[in-house]
């Protein structure tokens, strides 16, 4: 199609160049272009490489005649809709037959009436445009109906034919142009459950000449069922009072599909396909709808794993997810087991349920119950069934969990409340030791309050580096030289002055803010070392505390280092003080950090020795320096002859397996002399010097250059 | 002024002088060049192929003959060639022989007609 632009291309194809040339005059005034050939072959060529609008095509030609060019025109990819005009004869009805067989468009009579010819080819133009325009407008409505899933139909009731669209045909197996006489071959498409609907809401629709609005299945011919929405209307011809059901069907299958995993994902967790914590709040909030008013009680369950965690790192998270699939169905079976104390299994009572909020957090809520005391009994029994063996993989695994319950309308009214007083319940439960089960009190709330408010002012203390590193001495006990110094961290709250570390460390821990804390020390310890040596002193070698928390979580070797390299000290300043607990719950991974610290080059020291285990088979797989005596031995070891047992055979453990022994709380001569006696190493305590501020150490260690106090 | 009439229609003349735009050269005299020069080329292919029995060119001649005079207005003469046309097409050789009979004399009359109308258009 010519731009609007540019005037429309005719090529005028006859042999008679007088006609022609009369042809090209008309159409020129009536503001064509003319192209001119003078047979069938040389017309084929220009057709080919010009674009042309109209061609009007003598019949008579010497080498391709009329009809075979017009033939042959409509063979060409963009000669197909080109309308073309043939000129025939007026009598020669053998032509004009022969002319539209081969493809014309329209005909004129020769002799040509000049005048009128600019009219009809314009007028053809038109028409041709017009159904080109129609053509690509259909052809869009076919694509965008493809997409859309979309098809329409009509049915002309009285005569029985239908015609619709691919869409349609592939649904109801209907070809289009069929003639039915009855609905029934269209419903025999829909699905025997949906088809009753349908046929009655058809009936009613032509009976009354209404529109209908309806969903129904329909098994495909191809295999499969599909979801389809279908719009129709009954309407009466005016003019023919002939009535037509027209309207469009939509397959709506994949968007139902969609929505279904949309909702699913955002109301379910996809482990357990339990209700997430979206769904656990809705469904708690009507579950408490419902009781209002009644004198049923409904309680909630807030249930953790015990050390899940760690299950997960170790045996990979296809079989943590494995096992979180089992306790979810053991819980939701307790919800069956509650009618079926009289030996009648039963189901779920509704608006009892089990929902999965992330990790191994699990939450029950159960309704319908006369009093809070029967909840005992379900948290026992969940627990019970949670703490049955699991097999893994050719493996028994005994797990055990810890539950909070709290209890509607006492212990709160709304979802929020409840769910976050069980949670309470819980942390407490387990703070009291894990695999047991708690009812919420006020004086839970009271102490989650408090530690709610201590985790704010830690969390600010961070920021505004409210701590500081004290330095404690610790000395060669038969040189008398002073070695080393355990850092220790104070926390000298604006308001509350110095916090105990024994105050703030759990929660630090429980928080996680161990971890930015424990940074804060590394470097803070290297800071201060660095500061020491500008000031002349020898380098002092500073141990510090590394928390469990803070060993399982960061990647303690590579922290340690980057400290070391930030402040330019060489590797030996800094040691380790580990608790042996720590060293007891993951040994495989902790021997693996263990040896790359020692790689290193940084000594590793078991804390508070004595307190613990005390296995000797773990002392010995790991690499360690040596071992620091608990205080409480040894400020006593002179008055109790228990602890002075437990002091001596420490040591003789230590020495057994070639490590050093550090000997903690030494406040006295006497308790010195006494571990020189059990040939122990080193000394820290108050008889030396009390842990100090940073500048207050260094004039320490500058008085002290030469030997200490010495027991012999 | 009278053989003109005959030989050339009216409202065909009256049809081309209508295609005339002022200040262009004139599309009858044209035509009319273009109608002598060709026609007389084909009245003489004509001639042969009756002479010699070739059907096909006779059909095509005459053809070519019948709608160019036509456009000019030779009714009489189109009419003749179109009879000649059909016994060419029911290959009818004695046919085209026998209207081919009075053919030349029209012809030679139409060219008069039409030389007497360009000089008439000419002055």
């Amino acid at each position: 199609m010519a731009h609007d632009s540019q005037p429309p291309v005719v090529l005028v194809v006859d042999d008679d160049m007088a006609a022609r040339l009369m042809t090209r005059i008309a159409l020129e005034e009536g503001g064509f272009d003319v192209l001119e050939a003078e047979d069938g072959i040389p017309a084929l060529d220009i057709f080919r490489s010009q674009k042309i609008d109209v061609v009007l095509l003598d019949v008579m030609m010497v080498e391709l005649d009329g009809f075979a060019t017009c033939a042959a025109i409509r063979q060409m990819p963009h000669g197909q809709h080109t309308p073309i005009m043939m000129m025939t004869g007026l009598d020669d009805t053998a032509s004009i037959n022969s002319a539209y067989d081969a493809g014309a468009t329209d005909f004129v009579t020769k002799p040509i009436n000049y005048g009128v010819l600019t009219h009809r080819v314009r007028y053809m133009l038109r028409s041709a445009r017009n159904a080109d325009e129609l053509r690509r407008s259909e052809s869009r409505l076919e694509k965008a109906q493809a997409m859309a899933k979309l098809g329409h139909f009509n049915w002309a009731i009285d005569t029985g034919e239908f015609e619709c669209s691919s869409e349609i045909e592939r649904l109801t197996g209907v070809a289009s142009g069929t003639t039915i006489s009855t609905i029934a071959p269209l419903l025999a498409c829909v699905h025997p459950d949906d088809r009753g609907a349908v046929d009655t809401q058809f009936g009613n629709a032509i009976a009354g000449g209404e529109s209908l609005q309806l969903g129904c299945r329909v098994l495909l011919a191809q295999g499969g069922t599909a979801h389809v929405h279908l719009e129709a209307t009954c309407s009466t011809v005016p003019e023919t009072g002939a009535r037509v059901v027209s309207g469009v069907a939509q397959d709506v299958t994949e968007r139902r599909r969609l929505e279904g995993l949309a909702h699913k994902l955002a109301y379910f967790d996809t482990v357990t396909g339990l209700p997430n914590r979206t769904t656990l709040r809705k469904d708690l909030g009507q579950a408490l709808a419902r009781a209002v008013g009644s004198d049923s009680v409904v309680a909630v369950f807030s249930l953790d794993l015990d050390n899940f965690k760690r299950i997960n790192d170790t045996l990979g998270r296809d079989n943590g997810d494995s096992l979180l699939k089992t306790v979810a169905e053991r819980l939701q079976a307790c919800l069956r087991r509650r009618d079926g104390a009289f030996g009648v299994k039963a189901n779920v009572r509704a608006g009892d349920f089990v929902a999965r909020t992330g990790g191994d957090e699990f939450y029950v809520v159960l309704t319908q119950f006369r009093s809070a005391e029967e909840s005992a009994v379900v948290a026992r029994r969940m627990l019970e069934a949670i703490a049955q063996p699991v097999n893994l993989g050719g493996e028994d695994l005994v797990l055990s969990a810890t539950a909070g319950i709290s209890v509607y309308p006492v212990d709160g009214t709304t979802a929020d409340q409840l769910i976050d007083r069980a949670d309470a319940a819980k942390n407490h439960a387990k703070a009291e030791g894990r695999g047991r089960y708690q009812f919420y009190t006020s004086a839970i709330n009271a102490r989650a309050f408090e530690r709610l408010s201590m985790e704010n002012n830690l969390r600010k203390a961070l920021q505004q580096e409210q701590f500081e590193l004290y330095y404690q001495p610790k000395v060669d006990i038969r040189t008398g030289r002073f070695t080393g110094a355990e850092a220790l961290v104070r926390w000298r709250h604006p308001d509350l002055g110095l916090v105990s570390p024994a105050n703030f460390i759990p929660i630090a821990e429980e928080t996680g803010l161990i971890v930015p804390l424990g940074e804060w020390i590394i470097s803070a310890a290297c800071r201060d070392i660095a500061a020491w040596r500008s000031q002349g002193l020898p380098d002092v070698r500073v141990a510090v505390n590394i928390s469990p928390v803070q060993f399982a979580a960061a990647e303690l070797p590579l922290l340690l280092s980057k400290a070391l390299l930030a402040a330019k000290l060489p590797v030996e300043v800094l040691e380790v003080e580990l608790t042996e607990s720590l060293l007891m719950t993951d040994t495989e991974q902790s021997i693996a950090v263990l040896a790359e610290l020692r790689a290193l080059g940084i000594d590793v020291w078991i804390d508070d020795f004595g307190t613990g285990y005390s296995s000797l088979s773990y002392l010995r797989r790991f690499p360690i320096a040596g071992v620091k005596v608990d205080q409480t031995f040894v400020r006593e070891m002179d008055t109790n002859a228990n602890d002075a047992a437990i002091v001596a055979a420490v040591i003789a453990l230590a020495r057994s397996l070639n490590l050093a022994v550090v000997a903690e709380g030494v406040e006295s001569e006497l308790h010195l002399r006494a571990l020189a006696n059990l040939q122990c190493d080193y000394a820290q305590g108050y008889f030396y010097s009390p842990p100090l501020p940073a500048a207050a150490f260094a004039r320490w260690v500058t008085e002290h250059r030469g030997p200490l106090a010495r027991a012999i | 002024m009278q053989q003109l009439e005959i030989m050339l229609d009216a409202q065909a003349i009256a049809a081309l002088r209508a295609l005339q735009v002022p200040g262009r050269p004139s599309i009858l005299l044209r035509v009319m060049d273009l109608f002598a020069s060709s026609a007389q080329a084909l009245v003489a292919e004509l001639e042969q192929a009756l002479e010699s029995g070739d059907l096909p060119t006779i059909m095509r001649a005459a053809h070519t003959l019948k709608s160019s005079s036509a456009n000019i207005g030779a009714t009489e003469l189109a009419a003749h060639s179109k009879r000649i046309e059909q016994c060419g097409r029911d290959g009818d050789l004695d046919g085209c022989r026998r209207h081919a009979e009075g053919f030349k004399p029209l012809f030679d009359a139409t060219l008069v007609a039409v030389a007497a109308l360009r000089g008439a258009e000419a002055a």
